[in-house]
Formats: C-alpha cells, structure tokens, sequence
C-alpha cells in the first residue's frame, strides 16, 4: 500500500506527542521529518522534546528541525499551565542524544518536499508560523503540497480566548496565510478536538499495559490529564493534535463540512478567530479546497491510539530495544 | 568602499530608468535587483531585470520576487485601480513564471546573503510593495542586524493615491510594511508629499534619495500601518505629534532636494 508521505510541524506539547506516535505507528503514513515551533513552550524545548519523542519509537533516522523563535507578528506567550516548564512535564525522560537538524525548518520542509517522489502532505499541530515561513519562502512547491491538516481553532468556540484557539491565537498571521493559499486544507478544531477525549478512568488502559510507549503515554495522560482538569475543569484529556494525524489516516470516523475558512488578524475581539460561512449553499461558490471536522467517533479513536502505541512498542522489541 | 545596494522593484520602465541611474553612479555598487508583484507580475519583471542587470555594471545578481501580498485584500475596498497583479486577484496556486522549476534564486534569499556579505552595510531600496522585505524578515530572524538601511517608496502622512489616505505600494501589501516598520532596521519613508513632486521619476528620485542623504529633509516620527478592512486599509500612520518626539521609528521624508541630480543623472542615463 502506497504511504502518504508527511512532514509533521509541532510544538510538543503532550498532545503533539501522542500524535507524532499516532503518525510513527500508522502504515498509511510515511514520516518524512519533524519540524519545531514555538508555541506550548520555546522552540529550544520543542525540538528538543521532539527528539525525545522520536528516541523512544527508535525512530532517529526523522530529522528534526528547529523553526523560529516567534511568531511572525505576535510576542510569543508560551502555555506552562497546561505543558509544564518543560513543554512536556510528566515523563521523565533522558536528554536526547539524537542531533537537531543543521537545516531550520523552513529549509528541510523545501528539501524533503523538494525530494520526495510524491507529493507531501503536512500535519500542523502547533502554531502555523514554521508552515507559514516554508509556504512564502518556496512558492514553486506549493503544487507538490497533497494537503494540510491543521490542528487549530473552531468554529463556535476558542479556549485561548472566547474565539480563539490556542495554535491560531499564538500566530494568527501565519495561519491565515496557511488558510488562504488555496492549498486544499483540513482543520481540526475544538469542536472536535473537545469530543476526542480520553476519560480519566480511561487513563488505566495505558498505564496497566507493558513497556516504555505505554507508560510514557500514562504519563502524558496523567499530566496532561491533570492541567486540563485544573485549569479547564475538563474530566479527560482532549487528544487535539492526534486528530490532525487520524483524520489523514481513518477519515471514516470524523465527521466533516466542506467550507473555505480564514482567520481574523484584524478585529481586537475576534482576532485568531476561525472565519467561515457555514450557511446554506444557495448563491454561493463552491467550495474550492478546505474542511473542517465537527464530530469523531471517540470509542473508535482510543482504539487507534492503543493500536498506535502497540505498534511501536512491537517496532522498538524488532529493533530490539528494551520493551 | 563602495556603497552597496539593493533595489527592490515593481518592474516596469521607471524603475529601468533608476536602476541605470544607480548604475551610472561612482562610488555605488548595486548588488541586486529584486522583482514583486505590482503593476507587472514578479516573474515577468523577474525577466526584465535580467535583461537589464546583463547591460549594466558586471556582478549584479537578480532575485525573483513575491507574485502576491502575504494575506488577501479584504472585499469591497474603494480602490482606484492599482494595476496588474494586486486588487481582487489571489491567484489559488502560488503563481506562473518560474514555478515549476528548481534553483530559482529568491528575492529573499537575494537579500539575506547580499546583507551579510555586507556586513551592516547594505542600503536596501524598495520601488514597490514590500512583501519580499518581509518574507525575508520572516525566513531570516537575523537579517535586521545585517542591514542599514531601508529606503521606501511608499506612504503617505496626508492624503493617498490609489485610495483617500492609501498610496498604492502600501495597499498593495499593508501587512508586509507593517512587518518592516516593526523589525528595528531604520526606515526612511519617501511618501506621496516628498515624491509627488517628480511625477513618474518618483522612482528615480527614490533611489537618488538612498545615494544622497543629504538632499533629504526629513523629521523622525512614529509610522505603523493600518491593516484593518475599511477606508483606512493600507494607511501609514504617520503620528503628527511632534512632542513625542524623537520617539518614532521612521524618518518621514518631507523633501526631497533633488531636481538638478535628477536632470543631470537623466541625462546620462537616457545615453
């Protein structure tokens, strides 16, 4: 079966690590390279989280690329509330020994898209400023550019502010220019990042199965889980990142529409807001090249994510590895 | 020591005429000529410029520029036209000309490494909207401490062209001038009230300005752009309240001293 190659642009980030497993475990993906922003934390901490990521699925043939330190307008404002010092408090994990790309993100995005035989689809799970810097810089690739799945905003609802989510508010420049490229786009926003939670007593499937992938994931929950209880009253962990990934690999349990979106940079009350017209078809266009997911089969979803981690637990056994 | 400089362009006849003016001139050396969108697409003045960089001075590298404004133009502004490739066209890919093909050498990429092989010693000229600027400010976190200085045709602190406050390089690409004004490289801003006065040699009298500083009247004032949808999309704000002085981050060229240079240099460069 042919795999979808992928570059994975993120701010681990808990959530964006579970993702990077979901990408590494899926058969249908092919992970080109990773690249770092800034968002949940520096991007000092993100690449090098990132590696740590990439270390314990033994996958340190992905080379990880640092992006840049802010956003493109904004100041950055980092989120320890919810990540940590760190960006990804909880796992205790050891510095990883794997280098950073010499490249910068931009320029190893051009590259491996550059290279690949076939067009390269791009998974956004933090802010879009590395996307966004690759995009202006390189206007020759956009045609070799299968799709980008972004994991960012809502429709109705923000949690950085009343509209705004967090990836968007962080860079709203930079995803607008994302949205507008014409490139065919798929957001994964809280109205479906918030349904694809996993319950607190859920948390047990992870921390009761054996080996490092599992624990690490229990231990992600756990904080993640925690912050999100703390500081959003919420009873689980809302696995937002990983619906980017699954969306591109089982499209089946999602529930999307078909819209052209933007975002608001200019109003103060709405800016990093999602725009999109989501009335009634009649009189207007049609759509030209984006998406956005409402629902999820979240019984479903967990499972692809234990299959993930089983996935990589068994790749990490036949590159023997310790459990 | 030379010099250096690198002109930005829109493309087009009056930007030949100061590019060859500049050319022409002892003492300068141009690095660069980089093409944008504006009234003639980045990848025909991409063209252009080769052919004319071929008959100027030896060593001058051309860089293929932005072919559209970093966001799309809000609807329903009250525009006169602006011309080519700007007002109501986004094009859905990312344009014509060279796409398609490896080894292009970008504006941006032009500029970051001409900077730093100048050391901080770089003037920058720009004829027309400043996406590249931008772009490069973006790629290249590093670049504002490469370059000297930034000479913008552009703006207004009175009344606009292509809209009532807007002049056209600055509607064509607000978002790009306002990263400019917010990276910290020292701006001179050559607007309408210093530039209307030469008519189509606006061009030339921009580039002139950049080469003789001294010719310039100017007053330092805070500048930021509006990039909000509406009458005041594209106006640089130009704050007139001269005791907040000398807070700003701009120099606000008032006049331009420059009508013998101009003749005399005219005259040269027709030849």
């Amino acid at each position: 079966m042919k795999k979808l190659p992928v570059i994975i642009d993120c701010d681990p980030g808990h959530d964006d690590a579970i993702a990077l497993i979901a990408a590494l475990a899926s058969e249908k993906l092919e992970v080109l390279g990773v690249t770092a922003a800034a968002g949940n934390q520096t991007v000092d901490k993100t690449e090098k989280n990132a590696r740590k990521v990439l270390e314990i699925c033994a996958r340190t043939d992905i080379p990880v690329a640092k992006g840049r330190g802010k956003p493109l307008w904004n100041p950055l404002s980092v989120a320890p509330e919810i990540h940590g010092d760190s960006g990804m408090d909880g796992p205790v994990l050891p510095e990883p020994s794997m280098p950073v790309c010499r490249e910068p993100a931009a320029a190893l995005m051009a590259r491996l898209v550059e290279e690949s035989p076939e067009p390269v689809a791009l998974i956004v799970t933090g802010p879009c400023t590395n996307t966004a810097v690759f995009l202006l810089s390189y206007p020759h690739l956009w045609k070799k550019i299968a799709k980008i799945s972004v994991m960012g905003g809502g429709a109705f609802e923000g949690n950085r502010t009343a509209l705004a989510e967090f990836n968007i508010w962080t860079d709203p420049e930079a995803a607008r220019i994302v949205l507008e490229s014409g490139i065919p786009v798929e957001i994964y926003g809280l109205d479906v990042t918030h349904k694809a939670l996993i319950y607190r007593e859920e948390f047990a499937l992870f921390r009761e199965r054996e080996g490092m992938v599992f624990q690490f994931l229990a231990d992600l929950l756990d904080f993640f889980g925690g912050t999100y209880l703390e500081a959003r009253k919420f009873p689980g962990a809302p696995m937002h990142d990983s619906c980017a990934v699954i969306g591109l690999t089982n499209p089946e349990l999602f529930t999307y529409v078909e819209t052209d979106m933007s975002v608001e940079t200019e109003s103060p009350r709405s800016r990093g807001a999602l725009t999109m017209d989501l009335r009634p078809a009649a009189g207007k266009k049609p759509s030209v090249c984006g998406k956005i997911a409402l629902d999820v089969d979240r019984e479903k979803f967990l499972q692809v994510l234990l299959g993930a981690c089983e996935t990589i637990t068994r790749q990490r056994r036949e590159k023997g590895y310790a459990s | 020591m030379p010099r250096k400089i690198l002109i930005d362009c829109g493309g087009g006849f009056r930007h030949e005429e100061a590019v060859r003016m500049a050319d022409k001139e002892a003492d300068v050396k141009i690095m660069a000529l980089t093409s944008v969108f504006g009234e003639i697409s980045a990848g025909r003045g991409y063209e252009e410029l080769k052919e004319l960089a071929a008959a100027l001075s030896p060593g001058i590298r051309v860089g293929m520029g932005a072919e559209r404004p970093l966001m799309r133009q809000p609807d329903c502004l009250n525009l006169s036209p602006l011309g080519g490739g700007c007002a109501g066209e986004f094009p859905a890919s990312g344009g014509e000309a060279a796409f398609g093909e490896t080894g292009i050498d970008y504006a941006w990429d032009i500029l970051y490494e001409e900077a730093r092989r100048s050391e901080g010693g770089l003037t920058v000229v720009t004829l027309g909207a400043l996406t590249n600027l931008a772009v490069a400010l973006f790629k290249y976190e590093d670049l504002p401490g490469y370059i000297s200085r930034i000479v913008m045709l552009g703006g207004s602190a009175g009344a606009g062209d292509v809209s009532p406050f807007g002049e056209a390089n600055v509607v064509r690409d607000p978002h790009a001038c306002a990263a400019v004004l917010a990276s910290g490289i020292p701006v001179l801003m050559a607007g309408l009230e210093a530039t209307k006065p030469y008519g189509s040699a606006r061009d030339a009298a921009a580039v002139m300005a950049a080469l003789a500083p001294e010719r310039i009247v100017s007053r330092r004032r805070t500048v930021e752009v509006d990039t909000a949808p509406g009458e005041m999309y594209g106006r640089t704000i130009v704050d007139p309240r001269i005791h907040l002085e000398p807070s700003g981050n701009v120099e606000v060229a008032e006049r331009l001293d420059l009508e013998d240079v101009l003749k005399t240099c005219k005259g040269e460069a027709m030849v």
